[in-house]
């Protein structure tokens, strides 16, 4: 990115979490709370509302907290579950820093999560309800219903823990901030889709990383400076990018995951955009108000239910159908499919997304399976250096 | 010799051959699946865990591919390389060898697998099968409909039995296309008191399973209960098969004639938990090591209690179905089976995990100290995979288990 990297929002991933755990640290003691989640199936503004802290949980790549996390989860299961668990074991200050978690009930592994931290890390921890086969055609009044009934239950639960009333004002107050943070983040993930641009998807995603887990408002305000600093960018005078245009799918990429991103950078490709649940997948939908008449929970349950669906979900069809959309919005010359291993939701749709993309949009897909041990990186180095200099001969 | 006996896996069991009974449902599970269907009858395919009462009630024929297929080619015929066809169709190669093989099996026939659709149920027990059967859809060229069971909570009751209830609603409008024939209260009452009928047999089995005469070998037992979760060759086919086993297993018992054991002296009472394995053998070396099976959960979620009769038929099965231990989280699950475990009197438990499986590996060392802890019994953990593949470890292990705990 150009003359940016003062900003707290692109400072190392160590630097953030020591900033970011004393602030959590310091709001602790003065007698707030912190709530931890995993998938961005929950929505932080209910915990927002219910005057707490949201901390995103999405760190990855660490092998020891792995490690530690199979004293639960099996070795066989992803390396994101087991960290889940691990960095609470390692110390890490960001897990051992909050009050209660709350687990949307997604994959097998992220379910188990839910339960270890309960019974065994002694944290409060909400499960949330969450329909796999949301066909809005099909099923779309049951299945908002009970999710909205499910958030509903959510937020006693949060009530009790933070002994503060969610009121129908602080809630929309919440989605309020977060919808604006959704906006900026919306359009610095647009620059990327021109040759010429002014930052490079890859700081869009650790700037989308950052909000995991700062504070709210202050995140609004770094990414509204940013952003008007990046609006006043010449953007025709930027030499046009040459490099191949992939775009990352598949598993989430935690934060600290940066193994299979660096390898690309290195081998030449130029990333520019993602289907990933950490990146942009989860800010390109705001929270419907509909003016100040809306029920907040309704609108809620409607943003998140029906954002684009992880593939625990079997809305296949939508998946494919964004990928396709994204692909053709930022002319992608390639697409690279991330799958940790043991991910078995991503996995089992690499077919589908190789196969429509082979036929939509005639552009190649390469399957990346990948553990958060260097282990594999000679293999992976291998694959993308091929893959890249087929880009380049096209 | 039968198709089953005449397989090489049969060959490497040992089973009771005094159990003449037991022939009809060693023929059951080796059959083609074609040859139930009577003309017109639609075979529907189903998930292992969930009911088959709905596809019943629309006059269905219930297949579960993912127990049948696998017994089939890798249990009985060995044909391991068919999960190789399974990743082909797109599944990943780490999925367990349960999927893998069904999703093999059905792939290299392509479209002539004689189904004429699948009704997967989406719940929080397995993602790779509602996964495997998202591939196959395309590749078996079937229609596959995937339907909601939510989470056990007891917090959500009043609307998660909604939507069960508006869930098992849009599937039964789903089988009446398919099968032409409509689901109705009476097809429903119907189909829940003979699923009933079933849920009693296997009550009867543990019953059987479970006396102090051995009466039927783990084996046999194992084998019994996996037949139970699409009803094949059709619900009162299936009980007459049954009824014959538990009439035959009682005389002995009112005999006081146990069946052929290997070994003699102290056994050690052992309980199976987990995952279904592939490895059939496993029940032989337990019994080889001086250990008797008398019980096991693979199942049991499908016969923990009876449908209730009385109530209106859609609102039993929907209360039914969001109560099945498999649905609700670990240790309401395991309390959930603790009476039926406790009622077996094991002496130790074994728990299975399939490689692969994520589902109750993930939650195995939970069970494991609950059990320890509710029960007091001593525990083992062995992970199985495909037939023949790593068993020495397995059998050394059970070995020990049962020496250090028999003596």
């Amino acid at each position: 990115m150009n003359d940016n990297n003062t900003s707290i929002l692109l400072a190392p991933l160590a630097q953030r979490i020591e900033r970011d755990s004393a602030r959590i640290t310091g709001a602790r003691k003065a007698g707030r709370k912190a709530v931890g989640y995993f998938c961005p199936h929950v929505p932080e503004e209910l915990i927002m509302a219910a005057d707490m802290i949201p901390v995103r949980l999405a760190q990855g790549g660490d092998i020891e907290a792995v490690a530690a996390g199979e004293d639960y989860l099996k070795a066989d299961s992803c390396p994101y579950a087991r960290s889940c668990l691990g960095f609470r074991k390692t110390g890490n200050p960001i897990y051992t820093g909050i009050d209660a978690v709350c687990v949307a009930y997604t994959c097998d592994c992220m379910r188990k999560n839910q339960e270890y931290w309960a019974e065994y890390l002694g944290v409060p921890s909400f499960p949330l309800g969450i329909t796999q086969t949301h066909d809005r055609l099909r099923s779309k009044t049951q299945s908002l219903e009970y999710f909205k009934n499910e958030l509903d239950l959510l937020a006693g639960r949060l009530e009790g823990l933070s002994g503060q009333r969610i009121t129908g004002g602080k809630l929309k107050q919440a989605i309020e901030l977060t919808n604006r943070i959704r906006d900026i983040l919306w359009r610095l993930f647009e620059y990327p889709s021109s040759r010429q641009t002014p930052i490079e998807w890859r700081d869009v995603f650790r700037i989308a990383q950052a909000g995991f887990t700062m504070d709210r408002q202050e995140y609004l305000d770094e990414l509204t400076l940013l952003n008007d600093r990046l609006e006043k960018i010449d953007r025709e005078s930027l030499t046009p990018d040459s490099r191949p245009r992939l775009m990352i799918c598949g598993s989430i990429i935690a934060q600290g995951d940066d193994k299979v991103l660096d390898i690309v950078e290195h081998a030449g490709g130029n990333i520019v955009a993602d289907s990933v649940c950490t990146g942009s997948m989860f800010s390109r939908k705001r929270v419907t108000l509909f003016g100040l008449v809306g029920n907040p929970m309704d609108a809620l349950a409607e943003r998140y239910l029906y954002n684009i669906p992880c593939p625990f979900m079997t809305d296949l069809p939508k998946r494919l159908s964004r990928i396709v959309k994204i692909a053709r919005d930022y002319h992608i010359d390639g697409i690279i499919y991330y799958s940790l291993k043991y991910c078995d939701t991503w996995r089992a749709e690499f077919k589908a997304v190789r196969d429509t993309a082979q036929k939509q949009l005639s552009i190649p897909t390469l399957l990346i399976e990948a553990e958060y041990s260097p282990a594999d990186i000679g293999t992976i180095k291998t694959k993308v250096e091929a893959f890249i200099e087929m880009m380049e001969d096209r | 010799m039968s198709v089953v006996t005449d397989s090489p896996g049969y060959k490497r069991l040992v089973f009771d051959k005094e159990l003449k009974s037991f022939d009809g449902m060693l023929d059951l599970m080796g059959a083609d699946k074609n040859t139930f269907c009577q003309k017109g009858t639609k075979l529907i395919v189903k998930s292992p865990l969930s009911p088959a009462e709905p596809v019943y009630a629309a006059a269905g024929l219930a297949y579960d591919a993912y127990t049948r297929e696998t017994v089939v080619q890798a249990v009985l015929g060995e044909n391991f390389n068919l999960a190789n066809a399974g990743v082909d169709a797109g599944l990943s190669p780490e999925f367990n060898p349960w999927n893998l093989m069904m999703a093999g099996s059905l792939a290299s026939r392509g479209t002539e697998s004689g189904l004429a659709g699948a009704a997967i149920a989406c719940a929080c027990w397995d993602d790779q099968h509602k996964k495997s059967w998202q591939v196959l859809s395309d590749y078996l060229n079937i229609p596959v409909y995937f339907w909601e069971i939510p989470r056990y909570d007891s917090d959500s009751e009043k609307w998660a039995l909604r939507l069960v209830r508006a869930e098992l609603e849009q599937l039964f409008k789903w089988l009446e296309y398919q099968t032409g024939r409509k689901v109705t209260r009476e097809s429903l009452a119907m189909a829940i008191r003979q699923g009933n009928m079933i849920r009693r047999d296997l009550q009867a089995l543990d019953e059987l399973v479970g006396d102090d005469s051995r009466l039927i070998g783990g084996l046999e037992y194992y084998i019994a209960q996996l037949a139970s979760s699409d009803w094949l060759p059709g619900p009162v086919e299936l009980h007459g098969i049954y009824s014959r086993l538990i009439n035959e297993i009682s005389l002995r018992g009112q005999k006081a004639q146990p069946a052929p054991v290997a070994g003699s002296g102290k056994v050690l009472r052992i309980y199976l938990m987990g995952d279904e394995t592939q490895q059939f053998q496993l029940l032989n070396t337990i019994e080889n090591c001086g250990g008797r099976v008398v019980g096991a959960d693979f199942r049991l979620a499908l016969y923990y209690e009876l449908i209730d009769e009385s109530g209106p038929p859609l609102d039993s099965l929907a209360r039914w179905i969001w109560k099945m231990p498999c649905n609700m989280p670990t240790g309401e699950r395991i309390r959930a089976a603790l009476p039926f475990i406790r009622r077996q009197r094991p002496d130790a438990v074994i728990i299975n995990s399939t490689t692969g499986s994520r589902n109750l590996p993930g939650s195995e060392r939970m069970v494991r100290d609950i059990i320890k802890r509710e029960l007091g019994i001593p525990v083992l953990s062995v992970e199985t995979s495909l037939p023949r593949q790593d068993t020495e470890k397995t059998e050394y292990l059970v070995r020990a288990f049962i020496e250090m705990n028999c003596y």
